[in-house]
């Protein structure tokens, strides 16, 4: 009776139990089912964009930023693209450097041979090149090209083998850098969406343009050269300037005595003949008088002056001396 | 109860099944279907497609994106014997993938092959140019683009016959001499800067040299006609006192004569002149007694 009576309790709380989980288990289905639907929710964020995949097609190329939902795994495959986010990276391929994890040293272990590009007019030079660029096209970035990067800097090589290679290596050195700038952005785009990388350039910087180390020095000298020759040339300047400037003062100086002479002489003949016009008066008025005097005054003035005046006599009606034979002084 | 767990498991079996034999093709790849081995049918389109199920049929996924590898540097003689070392690099993709998945299989063997293919049609094309065609300050004459377009047909025709391959692009990336030929190059390169520095300082000596010669002209031209112009001011200023004095002593000309012989002698007799003088020059006249006769033959005034 008593066993009877447990036996039926464990039935019956069994039976409950049962009852009990089976109400239950609509719960954890249904929280199974909603839990699963609701991984359909994904986000793009800011700078990303997406690309939706509907059993392996793509069914949106370009999901914009914002909530979305879609079907979840198996059905459909989110991928998202970082649209807004600049990469760079440097192409030093012809750039000689010794760092033993740089192109150049990976190129000389492979060839033993030194990296550099040739110029139109075979000369080597060095350049080293930064491209900056963005995924434009994630649908392509995805699905149209596998090794982008690779790709990326294999045409900026041959952009840049190809632009060097019509170019002076003087034009390329110096005032050609912009216009290989632009044209390699403009050449390396064409390249890039023919081989459908889906990705942008959206600038391109020369780091640096040299020749080949060994020959730099050459290069400086002829920049040297340059300057020598504009040095010779103000030099030789301003030699001319300064020997003109010197003789025109000289030629001033000459022309400014010439006319003071000039007045000199005019003047002393103006006061010479003043002078003997005023004596001329005189003279007039009592010509055998002022004719004496002149004389007087002339040998009291000059006849004194002199250390040996000898007065000599007639005797006997004879000069004693020959005066036609005079001292000279 | 029971028809209900039944029916559970002949849904879970039904779904397996089903499972097995639907497969998804994305946009990057091509699927070829084999039957223990035999490719029966190639699934291009991207999404969901049927097959037998399990190991019944069997799904191949090839790659159909582009690829990019670069060929070994190779080193080789353009026409006019100048040695020449190209890289390339090659872009390619699947374009019959049956010749493809039965000629090669995997990628790695494909860009094997290919790079032996181009490499050798890069040694035969370049045997027909001549170093002014690969690089020329003249653009016109260079022919990079169509050695380019050249290796690019004529393997884009090998390879999909043979392998199922299209080349899609091929780029010349490097063009670098043999060391000794680069050493050579530096050597050219350094006589030519030589030249050119030489030239420049050449240029300013001359340039100075003209510059100072130009002025050295010029100063002499200043001196002359300075020089003119003086003697002009200085005939001016004697012909003018000439004038002056003329008119002056046109007036009185034996007054003249007779001052300006005074005046020369005041300066002919100077200190260390010894004058002997008669005593019946008239100047003397008073100093003998006042009787004595004047010589005939004296002068007048002395």
């Amino acid at each position: 009776m008593i066993q009877n009576n447990s036996n039926q309790d464990v039935t019956n709380e069994l039976k409950s139990a049962i009852k009990h989980t089976r109400r239950f288990m609509k719960w954890i289905v249904l929280a199974v089912v909603l839990f699963y639907f609701s991984l359909g929710f994904y986000t793009i964020k800011a700078n990303e964009e997406g690309v939706l995949e509907w059993m392996g097609h793509v069914v949106d190329k370009r999901v914009l930023p914002g909530l979305h939902y879609t079907f979840p795994w198996p059905f459909s495959r989110i991928y998202k693209v970082p649209v807004k986010k600049d990469e760079s990276f440097v192409v030093a391929d012809f750039y000689q450097d010794t760092r033993p994890d740089s192109r150049a040293s990976i190129f000389y272990n492979l060839t033993g041979l030194e990296s550099y590009a040739l110029s139109g007019d075979n000369n080597a030079v060095e350049i080293k090149v930064i491209v900056q660029y963005r995924i434009s096209d994630p649908f392509n970035y995805l699905f149209g090209a596998a090794q982008k990067n690779t790709l990326l800097r294999d045409i900026i090589c041959r952009e840049i083998i190809h632009l060097l290679a019509v170019q002076p290596v003087d034009i390329i050195l110096t005032s050609g850098k912009d216009a290989l700038k632009n044209h390699l952005q403009t050449n390396a785009q064409r390249k890039l969406n023919e081989n459908k990388t889906g990705l942008t350039i959206h600038r391109v910087d020369i780091e640096d343009i040299r020749p080949p180390s060994s020959v730099q020095s050459y290069f400086d000298d002829v920049i040297n050269a340059k300057i020598d020759k504009e040095k010779m040339k103000s030099r030789a300047e301003s030699y001319a300037n300064e020997e003109i400037a010197r003789t025109r003062g000289e030629g001033n100086r000459k022309i400014q005595e010439a006319s003071s002479y000039r007045d000199k002489a005019t003047q002393s003949a103006i006061g010479e003949t003043t002078r003997f016009l005023a004596l001329l008066s005189e003279y007039r008025k009592v010509p055998l008088i002022t004719r004496k005097r002149l004389y007087l005054e002339f040998a009291r003035e000059c006849l004194s002056r002199l250390k040996n005046t000898y007065l000599v006599d007639r005797k006997d009606g004879v000069n004693p001396v020959d005066l036609h034979i005079l001292p000279g002084t | 109860m029971k028809k209900f767990t039944l029916l559970l498991i002949v849904l879970g079996i039904l779904i397996c099944v089903i499972a097995l034999s639907i497969f998804t093709v994305n946009e990057k790849e091509i699927a070829i279907i084999t039957r223990f081995g035999d490719p029966v049918r190639i699934v291009t389109k991207a999404g969901p497609h049927r097959k037998l199920p399990g190991f019944l049929e069997k799904v191949n996924l090839l790659d159909k994106r582009i690829h990019t590898f670069k060929p070994r540097p190779l080193q080789l003689m353009l026409k006019d014997q100048n040695p020449i070392i190209m890289t390339c690099y090659v872009c390619w993709q699947i374009a019959d993938p049956l010749d493809f998945f039965q000629a090669l299989g995997t990628q790695n063997i494909a860009e094997e092959k290919l790079g032996d293919m181009v490499n050798a049609r890069l040694g035969n094309v370049l045997g027909d140019y001549i170093l002014s065609q690969i690089i020329n300050i003249d653009a016109d004459k260079v022919k990079l683009s169509e050695i380019e377009k050249r290796i690019l047909m004529e393997s884009n025709d090998q390879a999909r016959n043979q392998y199922g391959l299209k080349v899609v692009d091929i780029g010349i990336r490097r063009i670098t001499y043999p060391s000794t030929n680069t050493e050579a190059v530096y050597n050219r390169m350094k006589s030519d800067r030589e030249t050119e520095a030489k030239k420049y300082r050449a240029e300013g000596g001359e340039a100075a040299s003209i510059i100072e010669a130009e002025a050295d002209r010029q100063v002499s031209e200043i001196l002359a006609e300075a020089s003119k112009n003086a003697e002009i001011t200085k005939g001016e200023g004697d012909k003018e006192a000439i004038k002056i004095r003329g008119e002056a002593y046109s007036q009185a000309p034996e007054l003249f004569e007779f001052l300006d012989s005074l005046d020369t002698y005041r300066k002919i007799l100077g200190r260390e002149t010894t004058l002997i003088l008669s005593l019946d020059s008239n100047l003397f006249r008073y100093l003998l007694p006042e009787d004595r006769e004047i010589g005939k033959n004296n002068v007048e005034d002395l």
